[in-house]
């Protein structure tokens, strides 16, 4: 269990000022990201990822952990005061969320989002802690040729983060992959498309493909747009004329009473918490299904088991606790294949990957046997961000409704500078700033067009581990690696996988299913 | 003129003609994973070409 460990981690956060202090910056960031739309976390995290590269290891990741574990708690709050979700999962948080509002309930709606997206982050972290005695075992009897196949099982999962625009995913995949042999061979020491360019030798650095896919493209988009608001036609079908223009949108008053009214609420449906941050924490561990899927799962378990679901979509206050418990508590979930099998379970933790994998941090077991350390830090990251986020949000709960109707262009100028000094200071390579032009221009095309950009991120990081594991596994197993016990369970996955995604392609009157990107 | 989505298309199509044509010019070893990841590519970016282009442009709306 580890339980000197947990302890130990616990303490030293606690007693740390430098990373206490960290945390508490992060959250404000990671709120005001998540509460931006047109931002979001995804972008938060691109812009801080050059920023941590100089700090240690465990500092690096707690911060970039402390802000991303509250980036949904921020997406609720443009949900419920103009029906405006900040990202996929909040878009669930908006139809009752927004419905409480227009009856004037809004600081009860919040104050139900602040608590139950909390105590569902708590929840999660708390999955993730006790599920490591069981995983443990199991992850330490992987070897290479298991990883390879895990990062083969991770790239079909490309299927799943493309939604209904399979080709295209797998083409922007397919490309990331083939991104990931830019530099010299593993095994022969010769250069792969590097163009004669020696400053390519080392590779394409994963920040300058994750800053060219999201920073750049969403400031051109927002730029062109010339407004925040961006809601697909999808979301606008969902919420059925409950948003409002922009324009028109007036921050509706929030007062104490109203939001502990909702902190309330949450502690009258304990059970409701506990079953979704549950449901939706295992949900999160399959990567690829976390994201939107989970926040929906729990707002569908919350809407079956409910006396009265004609009420859902009504201004039901239990719809806000259950979409809010799981969209935050699948993040410590999808924490879990990230850290020891280095396949991302959502787009947001792929960006988390290239964070690691940037600050020395080595996904694998050597995280169960040599970084435990970080391993329990991050989980507690996730309960302490998620503690000061619900407090800080609670105190300036009255004030909050400006947040949402901040015009977010202006910060266009901003984001482009940190983006480019990021990429610049990152191997000191004027290059790179080139690279993220030529690369951001495609990505905009991308977003216009409607090409899931995350499973770009996911082949480049994937790309790499697959190559070397395969060398590793040829190298230690021989051609025959493949019929290892593990191997043929990871084989019958990656099968099932891509025959589920065929399957409910198939199916008549099918959902239709967003990209993540 | 040139739609978008064609353009996108038709970049990812000359994209991986490119990668991939250059791969062959690479040692056995070091061209094994290129080849395997990029054909597939190839052959999607292809019928992602093609199929944009078979497909019709959406009508513009004019607003007097």
């Amino acid at each position: 269990m580890h339980l000197d460990v947990a302890v130990s981690t616990l303490f030293g956060l606690l007693t740390t000022p430098r990373l206490l202090f960290l945390m508490i910056i992060a959250v404000p960031m990671g709120v005001f990201f998540g509460s931006t739309p047109g931002l979001g976390g995804k972008l938060g995290l691109v812009l801080l990822i050059p920023f941590v590269y100089n700090m240690d290891q465990l500092t690096g990741a707690v911060f970039l952990c402390a802000m991303h574990a509250v980036v949904h708690t921020g997406g609720s709050i443009p949900s419920i005061l103009i029906g405006v979700p900040g990202d996929g999962p909040a878009a669930a948080t908006a139809l009752d969320g927004f419905a409480m509002t227009k009856k004037g309930e809004a600081g009860r709606a919040l104050g139900a989002s602040f608590g139950a997206s909390s105590i569902g982050g708590l929840l999660g972290a708390m999955f993730l802690g006790l599920s490591l005695p069981i995983l443990e075992p199991i992850i330490l009897n992987f070897s290479p040729a298991e990883f390879f196949l895990l990062a083969i099982l991770g790239i079909t999962f490309i299927a799943t983060l493309s939604g209904d625009a399979f080709i295209k995913g797998m083409i922007v995949g397919l490309f990331g992959l083939m991104c990931a042999f830019i530099g010299l061979d593993p095994s022969t020491g010769a250069p792969r498309f590097t163009f004669g360019q020696i400053w390519l030798w080392d590779g394409l650095s994963v920040i300058v493909a994750v800053l060219s896919m999201f920073a750049v493209p969403e400031m051109i988009s927002l730029g062109v747009r010339g407004r925040a608001f961006d809601v697909s036609a999808e979301t606008a079908a969902r919420l059925e004329g409950a948003t409002v223009p922009a324009e028109t949108a007036v921050s509706p008053k929030v007062t104490y009473a109203q939001i502990f009214h909702g902190v309330r609420d949450v502690f009258q449906h304990k059970w409701l918490v506990f079953r979704c941050s549950l449901l939706v924490a295992a949900i999160g561990v399959i990567p690829g299904l976390g994201g939107d899927a989970a926040a929906w799962m729990a707002y569908g378990h919350t809407v079956q088991s409910s006396k009265h679901p004609e009420r859902f979509g009504k201004g039901e206050v239990v719809g806000v606790i259950g979409a809010e418990t799981g969209s935050c508590a699948k993040e410590a979930g999808s924490l879990l294949p990230t850290l020891f099998f280095g396949v991302p379970g959502s787009s947001g933790m792929a960006i988390m990957l290239g964070a690691f994998l940037m600050l020395g941090i080595q996904p694998g077991p050597t995280m169960l046997t040599e970084h435990i350390d970080i391993v329990w830090s991050l989980i507690w990251a996730l309960v302490i961000a998620n503690i000061i986020c619900v407090i800080m949000l609670i105190a300036a709960g009255p004030w909050i409704g400006k947040l949402s109707s901040m015009k977010a262009s202006f910060l266009i100028p901003y984001v482009l500078v940190f983006a480019l000094l990021g990429c610049y200071l990152y191997g000191g390579n004027w290059q790179n700033l080139v690279l993220i032009l030529g690369m951001g221009s495609l990505g905009y095309l991308f977003k216009r067009h409607d090409w899931p950009r995350a499973p770009f991120i996911i082949g480049v990081i994937l790309g790499k581990i697959a190559e070397d594991s395969l060398q590793k596994a040829i190298g230690i197993f021989g051609a025959g690696f493949f019929l290892r016990p593990i191997s043929l369970v990871l084989i019958a996955m990656i099968i099932a996988s891509v025959a589920f995604y065929m399957w409910r392609q198939r199916r008549p009157n099918k959902a239709s299913m967003p990209s993540h990107a | 003129m040139l739609e978008g989505r064609i353009l996108v298309s038709g970049i990812m199509l000359v994209v991986f003609t490119l990668l991939v044509g250059l791969s062959f010019t690479y040692a056995p070893d070091a061209r094994f994973l290129p080849l395997v990841i990029g054909i597939p590519g190839l052959l999607l970016s292809a019928i992602q070409f093609v199929s944009e282009l078979r497909t019709k442009a959406p009508p513009t709306v004019t607003v007097e």
